[in-house]
């Protein structure tokens, strides 16, 4: 046994919880290496999802269910921290950016939360809605479908989504390309949690 | 590929080693390098792949006193015409030219993507996504496959704890492509900022907390207020005050921004040269 220090460059451990998480993955998500998904419940990963690396996902609360083409991106916080038990539903096509918490009972389809953005407890967030970034929702809150809260709390309707059915396939088509590019780019370690 | 820049002084101690002389005895050289407290020894004519300016710490050279350290191409820089080479007597002391400070704590994805100018720190809890570059839709000539950088800083930059550098995506051509995204020098990027702008010009000094949506062009010796929302494809013009969300101008920075000494108590200057503070950081 030498007493020489080894100076090693270690990578960030990466989390192992200590309960496998009873999770079912649908073979075509991908989910980087370093995300980390914890938590006792169940955690449901939909077609073509997209998980970054160093997103957390915590059902210890509750179920989680990410819907089909969404993409949680790096940082972001799914899954309630403390307090009672609550399962978080997220659509389909929803984007969840850098950064944000999520802490709702349910993310309607085709929804982006922007970067830092925070969404309390219990709060349901309709459909093809925007909250922009550093914005927050507040707990219990409920927007309506296709509401946009954006520049320290306002609110808006955006009509363009409610009154264009063309540009809501638009956006489902954009978020099918940027999935297409992601599963060239992330590097899927989806068999991890299968 | 190594791509290592890097400067050959002669250590003014060692007897004989003011020129150094080449005696070629046949036998293949070994270079060590110590990078950060890493070692890694090549054998000649193979050279490990970083991107990025290192500190090289001190190289030793043995075995052929004709060493032919051939450089390839250096980062950013023109392609050596002259390999270098050594005398087996002679201790290569490299200067801490490039001293980039990368902290351990910092998580980087796509390590070979990411440029870093010299003197640039990037702090704990930084998330470089250098893995989100943008592939090149034909393939090259050959086997090269060119230069994918996905991030590239310049120098002096200062990213500090907490931060998000992604680069942006949009639909070009039909398909979603990543592209890639300069930081100029002697930027400071605030705390827990998330970076995704196209550009960012030289002497910008960023704010925490700020968010830079995707497409975002900065230009140089702007300053950005903590807690601004920048929206996507907003051009900032050069020598303004930005702050809000979304962000509006609110002013501009005068004419003396950045220049005239720090004032007491402080080392270095908003929007100056950023060197003084990246040698106080550790």
């Amino acid at each position: 046994m030498t007493s020489k220090p080894v100076a090693s460059k270690r990578p960030p451990a990466p989390i192992v919880p200590a309960v496998k998480t009873p999770s079912q993955v649908h073979p075509s998500a991908i989910i980087a290496d370093k995300a980390q998904i914890t938590g006792a419940h169940t955690v449901e990963i939909g077609e073509s999802a997209v998980i970054h690396p160093y997103a957390k996902i915590r059902s210890e609360r509750g179920k989680v269910v990410i819907g089909k083409s969404s993409i949680v991106y790096e940082r972001a916080v799914v899954g309630v921290a403390d307090g009672g038990e609550q399962d978080i539903t997220i659509g389909e096509g929803v984007n969840i950016e850098t950064g944000a918490v999520i802490e709702a009972k349910s993310i309607g389809d085709g929804s982006t939360v922007e970067v830092n953005a925070s969404i309390g407890r219990a709060a349901v967030v309709g459909r093809y809605c925007r909250v922009a970034a550093l914005e927050k929702v507040e707990a219990g809150e409920e927007l309506e479908d296709f509401t946009v809260v954006y520049s320290d709390g306002q609110r808006r309707v955006d009509k363009t989504m409610r009154d264009h059915p063309e540009i809501r396939e638009a956006k489902q088509v954009g978020q099918e390309k940027s999935i297409e590019l992601m599963r060239k780019m992330v590097p899927n370690a989806a068999a991890k949690w299968m | 590929m190594v791509e290592l820049e890097w400067r050959v002084g002669l250590d003014p101690k060692l007897p004989g080693s003011a020129r150094p002389e080449l005696h070629d005895t046949g036998k293949p050289a070994r270079v060590c390098i110590q990078l950060h407290g890493l070692t890694t020894s090549t054998p000649p004519g193979d050279f490990t792949a970083i991107r990025e300016r290192v500190s090289v710490i001190a190289c030793t050279v043995s075995g052929n006193p004709k060493i032919c350290l051939d450089l390839g191409r250096l980062v950013g820089g023109r392609p050596r015409e002259k390999p270098l080479r050594g005398d087996r007597r002679t201790i290569l002391t490299l200067e801490q030219d490039t001293g980039n400070k990368i902290s351990r704590r910092a998580v980087i994805e796509g390590k070979q993507n990411i440029m870093l100018g010299g003197k640039s720190v990037v702090m704990a809890g930084v998330c470089l996504r250098g893995d989100l570059y943008r592939r090149p839709d034909k393939p090259a000539e050959g086997e090269k496959e060119g230069l994918t950088t996905a991030i590239s800083i310049g120098r002096a930059s200062v990213i500090a704890t907490d931060c998000t550098i992604r680069p942006p995506m949009r639909l070009s051509r039909g398909h979603m492509t990543f592209y890639p995204m300069r930081i100029g020098d002697n930027v400071f990027i605030g705390p827990g900022t998330h970076v995704s702008s196209a550009t960012i010009s030289s002497h910008v000094h960023i704010g925490a907390n700020c968010v830079l949506s995707p497409f975002c062009v900065i230009k140089e010796s702007c300053k950005i207020l903590p807690h601004t929302v920048i929206p996507p494809h907003m051009i900032i013009p050069p020598g303004s005050v930005v702050a809000g969300r979304p962000a509006q101008i609110v002013g501009e920075v005068g004419e003396g921004w950045g220049q005239g000494g720090p004032a007491d108590g402080e080392e270095w200057v908003e929007g100056g040269d950023l060197r003084p503070l990246v040698r106080s950081i550790k």
